[in-house]
Order: C-alpha cells, then sequence, then structure tokens
C-alpha cells in the first residue's frame, strides 16, 4: 500500500512537467485543455496500472518451492513454477492416503482418507502462513521458508 | 493478534480464544474507560470479576518474588511520563514524581473475596502482565478444545501449544533490539511462552535524551539496568510476561541472582546496552545463533 501511494505522488509532478511544456506551445485554449485532461486521464490510468500491478505482486511475491513432508521427514521439494505437466503424488499413512494434484504454478490436497478432510477442503496452498496439514496421516504441505524457518517473534510490536 | 492452529475442531477453538482475548483485554484495559480497571481507578474499591481478582492477587504475588521490580500500581508514575494516549510524553518535574511514587507499591492494594480497594493514590495498570494473562487463557481454552497445535501472537508475546503439526518444535525468533526486523538468534520451542520487554517497543526523545517506558517504581524513571531488550521463556504466560518487564528494570546481575533461586520457572535471553547476548543455561539448547552469546549458570 505504501509503495502504491509513493508512485501516485511521483506521476503528479510528472503531470505538472507535461503540463508545464504544453503551455508553451501557442495553441488555442480549448486545445490545451483538452489534451491537459487525456494526461490526467492517461496518467490516472498509469497510476492505477502501477497499483494493481504492485498489489498483485506483492500476493504472489513468496517463493514458489513447495516441500511436501510426510512423519516429519522431506518427501519432495518441488518448484511449482517449472511443473509444465499436471500429475499427481499418492502418499499412504495411517488412514489410507492422500493424493496431491499438482500442477504449473498450484498445488492442493486433491483427495484423502482421513477423517477430517481438512486438508482437501484447505484448497490450494496460497501462502507460507498457512500450509496445507493433514493431521491424521501427518502430512504438511509448505512453501519453502526463506527465513530460517521462523514461526514467529517475539519483542517486534507492530 | 494471530492465532494458527491445526485440527479439526481448531476453527472453534481459535474463534473461541480469540473471544476470551477481547474480553479479557475489554475488562484489564487501563485506557478502555468500560474496564474493570478503569473504574477501580475511579472508584478505588469495588467488587470485581473472577478474572481481575485472581490477575490482582498474582500480580500481588509476582511484585514479592521480584523485590517490586514488576508493579501493576505503576499507573501514576506512567501517567506523569504521558505513556497513556491522549498524553503527551513529557518529562515530568521531580515534584511530580514524588508525588505520583506516594501510592505505589502493592502494599496500596488490597484484595478480599469479591473485592479489590486502593489506597487514596493509588491506581493500576495491568498492561504488563494482562497479555500473558489473556494467552494463558487462550491456551488453556485451544487444549480444552482438542487443539494440539498452535501458535499465538499477541502484540510481540508469542505463546506455542504443543510442536507444530509434523511434531517439530517450533521457531521463535528474538527481535534485535537495535533493528526489530532482525533477530539476534531463534529459540526452538514447545508449549511454552515466550515474552520479551525492550526499550525500543515504546519510547520518546526530549533534549536528545530517550526516555523509554520501562518505568522503575524504586525510582520513578525509565529503567536505566543497562539492558535493551530481555525474553522471558516459560510456561506460565502470566509469569513470563511480568518477568521480563521485573527483569529489565533489576538488570543482568539481579536478574541472575533471582534465575539462580528459580530455574525451574523460567529461562532468559538478555541483551545489554553494549549488545552482547547472556542466555540462562536452561535455554541452551533451545537458543540458536550465530552470534556468540554468554551462558549464564544456575
Ligand atoms: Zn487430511
Amino acid at each position: 500500500m505504501k509503495k502504491s501511494s509513493t508512485s501516485t505522488r511521483n506521476s503528479d509532478k510528472q503531470n505538472d512537467i507535461i503540463g508545464s511544456d504544453l503551455y508553451d506551445c501557442s495553441q488555442t485554449v480549448s486545445y490545451k485543455v483538452k489534451n491537459r485532461i487525456w494526461i490526467i486521464v492517461f496518467s490516472v490510468l498509469a497510476v492505477l496500472c502501477l497499483g494493481a500491478w504492485l498489489f498483485i505482486s506483492n500476493i504472489s511475491s513468496p517463493s514458489k518451492i513447495v516441500e511436501i513432508y510426510q512423519n516429519g521427514s522431506l518427501v519432495e521439494k518441488i518448484d511449482l513454477n517449472s511443473v509444465t505437466n499436471e500429475r499427481e503424488i499418492t502418499l499412504s499413512g495411517e488412514h489410507g492416503t492422500n493424493i496431491i494434484l499438482i500442477s504449473n504454478g498450484h498445488i492442493k490436497m486433491k483427495s484423502a482418507d482421513c477423517p477430517d478432510k481438512l486438508c482437501v477442503k484447505h484448497g490450494e496452498l496460497k501462502n507460507s502462513y498457512s500450509p496445507i496439514v493433514c493431521l491424521p496421516n501427518k502430512v504438511v504441505i509448505k512453501f519453502e521458508n526463506s527465513s530460517d524457518g521462523v514461526d514467529a517473534k517475539a519483542g517486534a510490536v507492530r | 493478534m494471530t492465532i494458527n492452529a491445526y485440527g479439526s475442531k481448531s476453527e472453534n477453538a481459535v474463534k473461541a480464544a480469540q473471544n476470551e482475548i477481547n474480553e479479557l483485554d475489554k475488562l484489564l484495559s487501563v485506557q478502555n474507560k468500560d474496564s474493570e480497571i478503569y473504574k477501580l481507578n475511579y472508584k478505588k474499591s469495588m467488587t470485581v470479576s473472577k478474572d481481575t481478582h485472581s490477575l490482582i492477587t498474582r500480580s500481588k504475588e509476582l511484585y514479592t518474588l521480584t523485590d517490586g521490580a514488576f508493579d501493576i500500581s505503576c499507573e501514576p508514575v506512567s501517567r506523569e511520563w504521558g505513556f497513556y494516549s491522549g498524553l503527551e510524553n513529557k518529562v515530568p518535574s521531580k515534584e511530580a514524581i514524588e508525588n505520583a511514587l506516594e501510592g505505589v507499591g502493592a502494599d496500596h492494594i488490597k484484595t478480599e473475596d469479591n473485592t479489590v480497594t486502593l489506597d487514596e493514590n493509588t491506581s493500576l495498570d495491568l498492561g504488563a502482565v494482562a497479555k500473558g494473562y489473556a494467552s494463558q487463557k487462550a491456551t488453556e481454552i485451544l487444549k480444552e478444545n482438542g487443539v494440539t497445535s498452535a501458535l499465538m501472537s499477541l502484540g510481540g508475546n508469542v505463546r506455542a501449544v504443543g510442536t507444530k503439526p509434523d511434531g517439530e518444535l517450533w521457531s521463535v525468533a528474538v527481535a534485535d533490539p537495535n533493528d526489530t526486523s532482525k533477530s539476534i538468534g531463534t529459540l526452538k520451542i514447545s508449549d511454552k511462552a515466550v515474552v520479551t520487554s525492550g526499550s525500543y517497543q515504546r519510547y520518546f526523545e526530549e533534549n536528545g535524551q530517550i526516555y523509554h517506558h520501562i518505568i522503575d517504581t524504586k525510582t520513578g524513571y525509565p529503567a536505566n539496568s543497562g539492558l535493551k531488550s530481555v525474553t522471558v521463556v516459560s510456561d506460565d504466560d502470566t509469569l513470563a510476561d511480568a518477568l521480563s518487564t521485573a527483569l529489565f528494570v533489576k538488570g543482568l546481575e539481579k536478574s541472575k541472582e533471582l534465575y539462580s533461586k528459580n530455574s525451574l520457572l523460567f529461562g532468559a535471553v538478555f541483551i545489554t546496552d553494549d549488545n552482547k547476548i547472556y542466555v540462562t543455561d536452561n535455554l541452551n539448547d533451545s537458543f540458536i545463533s550465530t552470534q556468540s552469546y554468554e551462558v549464564i549458570d544456575k
């Protein structure tokens, strides 16, 4: 959010500069006004696009390297962005099997024999804060941690 | 506040825990005009809820344990320093501090069956212990609801319930007091509360001098004990919260004495003004850092 507000300020400045350039041309007043309106319209659009882009890139910025654990040990490590063909991984545990579906950029628990099915209801893995967990079958699907796998920080008051 | 809990009943459990935390905040906040503490500070004597009563009683015990370094009657002094919303931070006059100190001390607080009575010049601020109490109650609720794996973060206080879903220990970073976006090390824990008190958390500047919010009620001034932060690890959230303040006020040497007598109750990580790290020996196996640190023996 902070980022997009800074960019708004920058393009306001740019707008002023273009505006004063126009003023130097000896053209009719209405033409100048029309031009100014178009410049404003375009710069507003540009700011909106930039804002949207920053917003989207912020959301999808965590690395796409995903780790699958069973019983606490790493089963497979996958870069979701390099997946070309959709595939399934089947893991069997105490309560039957879990079928994990992997496609380009996406991973989810397709089906599971566990009693609660929470892992399936979780849907796709979206962020590093909520891993896909199948507690009965001890399966965890999570993004690879970039910050040494820290789960929380004590003392940092927001 | 964030609560991440795992397991089939976790959704309802988290809701119940969040409700409890919100209720306790309403009850114990010194700033909220509808809170019991606010009313008690105004009326000086009243019947209070079970939670308020037990937390005040516990706070008096912790006052004794810490030789007064933890003191919930600090409100008049903190008020003079302007550490409440709506007030302006300022260095009070000597007279103002002396006056404010008149009602300070646990002996000015009397607890009977359901009532609490304060002396005329006494007011309470449970801010140094309320978050700990809230996370303790929330932990109980999560466990009662069958949650075996959860991590809570309550304004800088961290609470781990059980281990991670995969059975691994939780990693809780200790904030670097010089730059809280960094950390000085990580604690590997399960079923523990981790609470940090640091001078960096709230402070103001006047005439080039920094004044932080952790008041030493023996002097009425911000504690100047040579520490930048203290992180306490304990099974007991309320104790961890109170001790993080108390050890900060006491300083390293006096904290060592308290630790040698109570090493079964808590562990701690200290960061001194000259950026040295000290870790109690009961945390030796759980503390991981790339920086060098000294171990405090029992
Ligand atoms: Zn499952």
